[in-house]
């Protein structure tokens, strides 16, 4: 069974059709691309999934469990993680914090345990925060730890919102434009990390991206939108050299 | 119910809302241009009252009768509460114009309490009447038969009423018509674009709290007329009324001030109407406030925008 | 002399906050030996209630005009210069003194007893410095009562104000619940009333009962908030202040209509039911659990903050929608921030209620709600440290500037309003005291060398 299947997806914003019939079958381990001039409805897409709105129309299923209608809360629970096209961390908390806040879904002890600090409590807290700097660790941020988010460059932010999607143990990770505001060395070692990451968690990437030399260099697979409507699909090569696809990419980076 | 017993009760509720709508629109025309809820407009409302009364004071001390008396009490009234509104809007929310919400709510808050202390310091608890504007006559109800009912009404509501609706049809030109009413429309949709435009914002601005303050200096002076008495906590009593009325009409929304002004009126007025009913004779006049404030909770939680607000969309 | 001021503050910073507690003891025995003819002596007619504080503003002449006001400063000054006398030779000198002489034995003491015993002697220490300076003069167990029951208030209203980053605005309402409830039950069962008539239940039961009423005023107060927390789900912002002050109005105005407990005119009876908790056994019933109260508030709430559970409350202030988005389930924290909070409002309530012995309805408008919230950005969002400071500087300002009257008011709104304005923040801005000063200098954690045999934990 695909690990995400998407059939039909509409969504109206009021009278503005946002998306149109999307379509997708997402298979276990592939790292697929969404590209589209902007305002296209790439990251609607995303949101729709995610449950951050309730799509007017159409079947979103991961591991055929239905998601439509989920609180969002409960759809990242059951495995989706995703990072934002602008930075949406929690500003005023550390780095730490953020990583242990993603794992919100996955503590098990209750109110009560915090607040008398049980065994219980204390366990699973130690747990979490081994697990949270575990995870900073692999990502070279460990030292950061306690700093405060805003306090950091714009690219180790963007490290750290990754790390935080990551944390919410996600089958199937969306990247919401990764490589915004990075230069080409940058982009290289973002994709190599992807790849690892990839490897390394045993997941599902599906990528938002404008930049041809992320979308060629990693992806297996790509989808084309423009006004909601899906007019491309197929391997890098397809894409590159389908007319349609440069017609409504006018004005777009080259590779 | 006898239609004479209805038709006493319509008038009051038109005439109540008319004040209560007049209060709503100040509140309404702020909350549209700055999205900040003006949460001293009600002591405005109180301030007009008062300044009426030591305008009033004065002329009648002077032997200025009707109709001159009346009128030079509203316009004096509504031109100084209006300076007071452009003041406060000067000293205490343009400077937190670009802070987080939190402290312009607070700032708005505190701003209305200080307005209501400082009354009460300055001119004591003690209740004040206005003094006898119009003729004695215009107080006493006047009886006319129609369909072979004895309906009666007095003269001062329906006056209330008519400059009420005198005053709102002047706002709808003034917001519909006029270049500075197209520039308050466009400010509400965006609030940064405007001044790009090369729209005097401040001035803009200002003029809102002039014709918000105003209308409710109206409001204060014709309350004060009809129901005499006079104390720095009229604007706890009634302003606040008005302001739920604002927020069930949906807030921002002109046609939401007016229409939520009259059925706040209408559901007071008979909701206590009710307690007529042996079955329901504890709904006394006390429940005014439960009820109001019952209706805006329902509204709340139903259609949180009121009825003619429109949902601000939050982009993910 | 920047070098001596340094030195100085190097050395009294090195001082365990046990060696002040009972330095500030010593000096409650010099004020109970000598602060009465002290006090006379240097012209102040006796010992000052509150060091002076409260009744400073008193000297003010208020009833003749601008001219009179202006005239009476002098006095005002006079009386400050003094009662700074006093508080420098009676309080002062003996803190400083003992706690100086004291400072070494007691951090060895620290270093020799688990941390709990020495929590739990700081605890009744702490109690034992309120109880016997407050039992000097009536007046000062009230004032401290007060203070306990806004740190409740605040430290409540922190946690969705502060914390959560909403605008709760209607917190008198929940305290106005809590603060009936507990009252009707109490006097009902404890005391002869016009309302209720005889006792239900023997004196000695109010001992044990006195608690478990406080907590069933914050369940009903909570009840309450939980019917605030669910429209909170739709509204954001100005609306959930408009939804909070419209409570806050419904609660008052139910109340007023409620003839049987007394509708506008209000309920009393309360210093009754002090009484026959007095007549079982004689200790400052009140004032206990009043402190405790205090204790397990800001227990109960730092725990659930620092707790991962509990931060999710920040991040719906820092950002909601990613939050939900990272697996917070924002509905389910809400209700439970909303619940916690609206419950000690309740227990505070209560506790009001038993310490004025008479509560009405307009006790518990929105200008009640108002000075929580002037606590609570006084002393920073989001930051515990900040609420306690805030709630006992306020509440000894109000009693001071009592005399003022109406414009005692007046100025604590400017006071709001200037604070927005030029400080956001608050006093701490979500910080806490810890983050200035360890735990481990105040005398209240062994540091590590500290602890005989110990190895350092793997991280």
């Amino acid at each position: 069974m695909p690990l995400l299947q998407i059939n039909h997806l509409t969504h109206f914003f009021g009278g503005l059709r946002a998306v149109h019939d999307f379509n997708l079958n997402l298979e276990k381990g592939e790292l697929i691309g969404l590209i589209g001039p902007n305002g296209a409805g790439k990251t609607t897409i995303f949101n729709l999934i995610t449950g951050a709105y309730r799509p007017s129309q159409g079947d979103v299923r991961l591991n055929g469990d239905n998601l439509v209608g989920l609180r969002p809360h409960q759809i990242t629970g059951k495995g989706i993680g995703r990072t934002f096209q602008t930075i949406r961390l929690w500003n005023n908390l550390s780095v730490l914090d953020n990583i242990r806040i993603a794992q919100f879904a996955q503590i098990k002890y209750g109110v009560m345990d915090s607040i008398l600090r049980t065994r219980r409590y204390q366990d699973e807290e130690k747990e979490i925060k081994k697990r949270s700097l575990e995870l900073l660790e692999v990502f070279n941020l460990r030292h950061l730890a306690d700093e405060i988010v805003t306090n950091l460059p714009y690219g180790q932010q963007r490290e750290v919102e990754i790390v935080r999607a990551l944390a919410t143990k996600p089958q199937l990770l969306l990247l919401d434009e990764p490589a915004a505001g990075m230069n080409p060395g940058e982009i290289d070692a973002l994709l190599k990390l992807i790849q690892w990451i990839r490897q390394e968690f045993d997941l599902t990437i599906w990528i938002i991206e404008h930049q041809m030399r992320v979308i060629m260099g990693i992806c297996e697979r790509i989808k084309v939108i423009d006004f909601g409507e899906t007019i491309a699909e197929g391997t890098p090569d397809e894409i590159q050299s389908n007319p349609r696809v440069l017609k409504a990419y006018l004005g777009e980076e080259g590779i | 119910m006898t239609l004479a017993f209805f038709f006493q009760q319509l008038l009051n509720a038109v005439q109540l809302g008319s004040i209560y709508a007049l209060i709503a629109l100040g509140y309404t025309l702020v909350y549209g241009v700055l999205l900040l809820i003006n949460f001293a407009h009600g002591d405005i409302f109180m301030v007009g009252a008062f300044v009426g009364y030591f305008v009033a004071t004065f002329l009648v001390g002077q032997g200025v009768g009707w109709p001159w008396g009346f009128i030079l009490t509203l316009l004096f009234s509504m031109i100084f509460t209006a300076m007071l509104g452009v003041g406060i809007e000067r000293v205490a929310y343009r400077p937190l114009r670009t802070a987080p919400r939190l402290s312009v709510v607070v700032t708005a808050l505190g701003v209305g309490l200080l307005l209501e202390h400082v009354s009460l310091g300055a001119l004591g608890a003690s209740r004040r009447n206005l003094p006898p504007l119009l003729p004695e006559t215009w107080k006493q109800p006047v009886e006319i038969s129609i369909l072979g009912e004895n309906l009666s009404f007095t003269w001062l509501k329906v006056l209330i009423i008519v400059i009420s609706i005198l005053l709102m049809i002047i706002l709808q030109v003034i917001v519909r018509r006029t270049k500075a009413g197209m520039a308050m429309r466009a400010i509400s949709y965006d609030k940064f674009a405007v001044p790009l435009m090369g729209v005097p914002i401040d001035r803009i601005i200002s003029l809102t709290f002039i014709l918000g303050s105003s209308l409710a200096a109206a409001a204060g002076v014709m309350y004060a007329t009809q129901y005499p008495v006079i104390e720095p906590y009229m604007g706890l009593l009634v302003g606040w009324q008005a302001f739920i009325a604002a927020v069930v009409g949906g807030i921002g929304d002109i046609r939401g001030a007016m229409v939520g002004g009259f059925i706040l009126g209408f559901v007071q007025i008979f909701v206590v109407a009710l307690g007529q009913f042996p079955a329901l004779s504890f709904l006394s006049s006390t429940y005014r406030d439960l009820v109001a404030y019952a209706l805006l909770l329902i509204i709340l939680v139903v259609r949180p925008t009121g009825i003619f607000g429109v949902a601000r969309r939050q982009k993910v | 002399m920047a070098q001596l001021l340094r030195r100085i503050k190097e050395l009294l910073g090195h001082i365990p906050l046990l060696a002040y507690l009972l330095g500030f003891l010593a000096a409650t025995s010099v004020e109970i030996a000598a602060g009465r003819m002290f006090g006379l002596l240097i012209g102040l007619g006796g010992a000052p209630a509150f060091f002076g504080v409260t009744a400073s503003f008193s000297r003010l002449n208020l009833d003749s005009g601008l001219v009179g006001f202006l005239l009476s400063i002098p006095s005002l000054l006079h009386y400050v210069v003094l009662a700074l006398v006093y508080d420098v030779v009676i309080y002062g000198l003996p803190t400083l003194i003992v706690a100086g002489v004291l400072a070494k034995p007691i951090r060895w003491l620290v270093s020799a007893l688990p941390e709990w015993l020495t929590g739990l002697i700081h605890t009744v220490t702490l109690f034992l410095s309120l109880w016997i300076w407050g039992s000097l003069v009536g007046y000062r167990l009230l004032v401290v009562m007060y203070i306990g029951v806004n740190i409740i208030m605040t430290t409540s209203l922190n946690l969705i104000n502060g914390y959560m980053g909403e605008f709760s605005c209607g917190h008198a309402g929940f305290m106005a619940v809590g603060a009936y409830v507990s009252s009707l039950l109490t006097v009902w069962l404890f005391t002869q009333d016009d309302v209720f008539g005889a006792p239900a239940l023997s004196a000695g039961w109010s001992i044990i009962l006195f608690p478990l009423i406080l907590i069933v005023g914050g369940i009903a107060a909570a009840i309450i908030g939980l019917l605030v927390a669910f429209p909170s789900f739709k509204t954001r912002g100005d609306y959930l202040a408009i939804v909070t002050i419209s409570v806050n109005f419904i609660i008052k105005s139910a109340i007023e209509n409620i003839e049987f407990i007394g509708g506008p005119r209000g309920f009393m009876g309360m210093k009754g039911v002090l009484k026959t908790m007095a007549s079982v056994i004689n200790i400052p019933w009140l004032l206990i659990w009043t402190f405790i109260g205090v204790l397990i508030t800001l227990a109960v709430i730092y725990n659930f903050v620092s707790s991962t559970k509990g931060k999710g409350v920040v991040a719906i202030r820092e950002d909601e929608i990613a939050a939900e988005l990272m697996s917070v389930n924002t509905r389910h924290t809400k209700v439970l921030a909303f619940t916690i909070s609206s419950f000690f409002a309740g227990v505070a309530g209560g506790l009001f209620g038993h310490v004025v012995g008479y509560i009405n309805p307009s006790t518990f408008t929105i200008f009640k709600s108002t000075e929580s919230l002037v606590m609570v950005y006084l002393g920073g969002m989001g930051s515990l440290t900040g609420s306690v400071l805030s709630a006992s500087i306020l509440t000894v300002a109000m009693e001071a500037l009592r005399p003022l009257e109406v414009w005692k008011k007046v100025l604590i709104w400017l006071m709001l309003i200037l604070l927005m304005m030029f400080r956001r923040e608050g006093i701490m801005g979500g910080k806490e005291i810890t983050d200035f000063i360890s735990l481990e200098r105040l005398g209240l954690r062994r540091s590590a060398k500290e602890v005989k045999g110990y190895a350092p934990a793997a991280d």
